[in-house]
């Protein structure tokens, strides 16, 4: 573009964001007529700037991703830890309370298999 | 057997490691089912992919459960990918914006983004009217930038948050650069219409800005 031309609006506006993305000073960046039509937009370029950020994925997330699109296998401990928080305590419980059923069933087992055993006093009378 | 295992040795083809390869030379050894190749790919895109989605979508959740369709759909047309003046980028965000688009219309609704997914904690704690008032201009600001055409919020996403330059931005959306500048320019001044509209205090908070 021509250095005396002068500069579209559309072309005006894409250089102020440029700017304000780059964290350049603006002063000094335009004329004072460029300035006067770029400046009514400039205060929703820098809230529009502000409002939107760049955002990382969550690492376990894509860790996980990653070992799926690549096929891998996962080790039981990793299948673990990659269920949902939610199932992960569900399945704690489950098992915790399975057991307590178990040991609860045993010992009740074990005290009526007390409770029959028959001295061999008591069986000769 | 010692000259044996040099020759082998030699006449094996030496790959630079996948991290300096461009993108076309990766996406060529995916193709030919290179799978470490395609992870080389994925890692350079997937925050940039993530990012673009959780800002169309507006919850993490949503955005995790796309982000993982975009790849294994590329990953599943990789062999049919032709370059023919698309990058693997734009390629990439072309299937990112039409799954984003499905999820849209399957939904029949433009999710309300959470206000937290914006807040980047400018405000001291100790001044919660401070954080109060960003989170109601953010709130409208965004609530003006989803009353926009999809088109437009793409091109807001593909700007600020990936901060892509005017062309490859035309390379995603088939437009020039010059167009890409135009359309740019009318969505700021739909959103100014808008702000005016339903927010006239936040659009003069703004007018008072100077060049500094």
């Amino acid at each position: 573009m021509n250095a005396h031309e002068p500069k579209t609006m559309d072309h005006l506006l894409d250089e102020l964001t440029s700017a304000v993305l780059e964290n350049q000073r603006l002063a000094g960046l335009f004329t004072s007529d460029e300035a006067a039509q770029i400046l009514p937009f400039l205060g929703l370029i820098r809230h529009l700037r502000q409002a939107y950020r760049p955002r990382r994925a969550n690492r376990r997330f894509a860790a996980r991703l990653q070992r799926d699109l690549m096929g891998r296998d996962y080790t039981v401990m990793e299948r673990v830890r990659y269920l949902p928080p939610q199932v992960q305590i569900a399945a704690c419980l489950a098992i915790v309370g399975t057991v307590l059923v178990l040991l609860r069933g045993r010992s009740v087992l074990a005290g009526q298999a007390l409770g029959q055993i028959v001295t061999p006093v008591e069986a000769a009378s | 057997m010692i000259d044996l295992r040099l020759n082998r040795r030699e006449k094996r083809p030496r790959r630079p490691p996948y991290r300096k390869l461009e993108d076309l030379e990766l996406v060529d050894l995916a193709r030919a089912g290179d799978k470490q190749a395609f992870g080389e790919l994925y890692e350079r895109y997937v925050d940039r992919i993530y990012s673009y989605v959780l800002y169309r979508t507006g919850t993490a959740a949503d955005a995790e459960d796309l982000t993982a369709r975009v790849f294994f759909r590329a990953m599943e047309h990789i062999a049919g990918y032709t370059e023919r003046g698309v990058p693997f980028q734009a390629w990439l965000y072309r299937i990112a914006h039409n799954l984003v688009a499905n999820y849209h219309r399957d939904r029949g609704r433009r999710k309300i983004i959470p206000l937290d997914e914006y807040m980047t904690g400018s405000a001291p704690a100790d001044q919660p009217e401070v954080l109060a008032e960003d989170r109601e201009e953010r709130d409208a600001l965004m609530a003006a930038v989803r009353a926009l055409p999809e088109e437009r919020q793409l091109l807001l996403t593909l700007k600020f948050v990936d901060q892509l330059s005017n062309a490859e931005i035309g390379e995603i959306m088939g437009r020039t650069e010059g167009a890409v500048k135009s359309l740019y320019h009318r969505t700021l001044l739909a959103l100014r219409d808008t702000l005016e509209d339903v927010h006239p205090t936040l659009l003069a908070d703004m007018s008072r800005e100077k060049l500094s």
